[in-house]
Formats: structure tokens, sequence, C-alpha cells
């Protein structure tokens, strides 16, 4: 009887936590996570309209607005040369303003246009829209440069499509 | 009597055995780390993105997404089955179409049309093929519709 309850205190005594495998462990952890760590890019996204179904739909401002609440629209044209933008020009509901400029100036001339659009004030009220019609051989970067532009000028949502509303091959 | 002599005797030098523990825990991380990478698989990192400087980052309540990777080329870079990119515009069409309904089918009509697509083209793309990849998710039903770039 002595004896057993002995035994059982030692027993008790001697029981230790194993401690190395449970490092082993994390070690191993670490290290496969500091492997395969790779940091992503931070990638963002630029919100726009979906393209219009078809060339009936081409010609009209958007689908499914009743008049009064009917947007301006203002179109700028893209078109390029081996990829870059060659010209580029902006179509409001009164006028026609070519930009002028080489390269990335032309991309702050746009920029500075669209900012001189007045855009409605008060709560509820729309501003225009910009659509983005885009030669088929143009480089989907400077695409998303205009895009860019045109948000930075408070168009939020942008819309895209080919140059030719017509439908059928753009012009190569 | 000898039964408990040697129920001692164990107890003595009793250590909780931890090994197959580990074993599962280390498992378990391994199973999550590569279920993980799963989803992460529909973004091809081959791709240089575009540079934009107001680009948003993705909006963690956006959890129904559906990422389209496009080549330098134009072509449509399939992460699941066929992982041969797709080129011709009838089959882009077509493969966009499977998606809607493969989320139509897991998720409703309605739920399927609010997933948000998400392009991720090469800047060295041309407008064309980036454009065909709109139509096709505009045909194929999709409603919500966004551009990747890098945030400059």
């Amino acid at each position: 009887m002595f004896g057993r309850q002995n035994r059982k205190e030692e027993a008790g005594i001697d029981v230790e936590l194993p401690i190395t495998p449970m490092l082993d462990m994390s070690f191993q952890l670490m290290a496969f996570f500091i492997l395969t760590f790779r940091p992503l890019p931070q990638e963002g996204q630029l919100a726009m309209y979906l393209p219009k179904d078809d060339a009936a739909e081409q010609s009209q401002v958007l689908p499914n607005i009743p008049d009064e609440d009917r947007q301006d629209e203002y179109k700028i044209t893209v078109t390029s040369a081996q990829g870059a933008i060659a010209t580029l020009s902006l179509q409001g509901p009164t006028s026609v303003v070519s930009i002028a400029g080489e390269g990335d100036s032309k991309i702050v001339g746009l920029e500075e246009a669209l900012k001189r659009i007045a855009k409605p004030f008060g709560e509820g009220k729309k501003g225009p829209t910009a659509r983005i019609e885009a030669d088929n051989n143009l480089q989907y970067a400077q695409l998303i440069q205009v895009m860019d532009a045109c948000r930075r000028a408070g168009f939020e949502s942008v819309g895209v499509g080919p140059i030719n509303p017509g439908g059928g091959e753009a012009p190569k | 009597m000898s039964h408990g002599y040697t129920g001692g005797a164990r107890n003595k030098d009793a250590e909780p055995n931890l090994v197959p523990l580990l074993d599962m825990v280390l498992q378990l991380i391994m199973f999550f780390v590569l279920c993980a990478n799963f989803v992460m698989d529909q973004i091809n990192e081959d791709i240089k993105l575009p540079q934009a400087t107001t680009a948003k980052s993705l909006d963690r309540s956006e959890t129904d997404l559906i990422y389209l990777n496009v080549n330098e080329r134009g072509a449509l870079l399939p992460y699941d089955g066929d992982r041969e990119p797709i080129t011709a515009p009838q089959y882009i069409t077509r493969y966009v179409a499977r998606k809607y309904k493969e989320r139509t089918d897991l998720n409703g009509e309605a739920e399927a049309k609010k997933t948000l697509v998400i392009i991720r083209a090469d800047a060295h793309a041309t407008f064309d093929s980036v454009y065909r990849v709109m139509k096709a998710v505009k045909q194929a039903g999709f409603q919500r519709l966004q551009l990747r770039a890098m945030i400059k």
C-alpha cells in the first residue's frame, strides 16, 4: 500500500513535456513558410461598364435609363500607331476637342480637359459618363492609362468599345 | 497485484506521446496551405499587368470572384481542366459561358449574375484581344466586370 503510493508520487514528478519534437516541428514550419513566402505585388481594380451587346445598342447612350436621368456622355477616341497612342480626341455633347502633345503629355492633356467638364452638384445627381473608343491595335497598357486619366478626373466608371460602332471588322 | 506493479512501472516514465499528434497537425497545416494555393491558382503570375494610379485594392467582402487571365498574345489562360491557352473568339465565349453555368449551378442565377469578373490582361496585349474577353463576359450573363492593374 505504502509502496504503491510512493511510486505514484514519483511518477507524477518525473513527467516532462517533450519540448524537443515540438521545437523541431516549429522550426520546420517556420522554414517552410519562410521558403514559400512570396509577397504578392499590390494589385488593384478599375471598375468599368460592361461593353454594349451589339451594333444597334452602340449608338445609344446607356440602356435602361429614363430620359430625365440620361447623362451627358463624353466619348474619347483613341487611335493607335504600333500600339502607342497616335491621336486622342474628346467628344462632348456639343464639341470635339483634339488633345495635342506627345506621348504622356496627351494623357495629361486629356485629364485636364476632362477636369474642365462641369459636373453636376447636389445629391442624387449623377455626373457625366465617359466612354473610350479605342483602336483594335492599341496596347492594353495605353488603354489603362486613358482609363486612369478619366478616373483621376472624376469619371469613376468608364465604358470601352472599339472605334467603329457599326460593328464588323475595324479598319486596320 | 502484478497489474498494479506494471502500471506503476509504466507511469514512472510516462510521456505524453506527441509524435502522432504533431504528425497530424503538420499534415493538417500542409492541407490548408495547399488549399489556399489552389485558390490563388486563378492568378497567373507570368502576366505583367499595366500600372494605374487609381486602381483600388480588392474589397475583402468580395468573395465570389472569377479571374480571367489574358497573356501578351491575347490568349485566354484557363486555370482549370485544359490548360492550353484559348485564342479563338468562339472558344473564349464558350469558356466564359461555361464559367457562368458553373456559377449558376452552384449558387443560382441571381448570385451568378453578381459574380465579380476580373480581367487580368497583360500590358502588351492589344485592346482587341481584351475587348473580346469583355464581350464574352457580357454575353455569358455576368453583370460586374473590373480590370486589374498594378497600383502605382
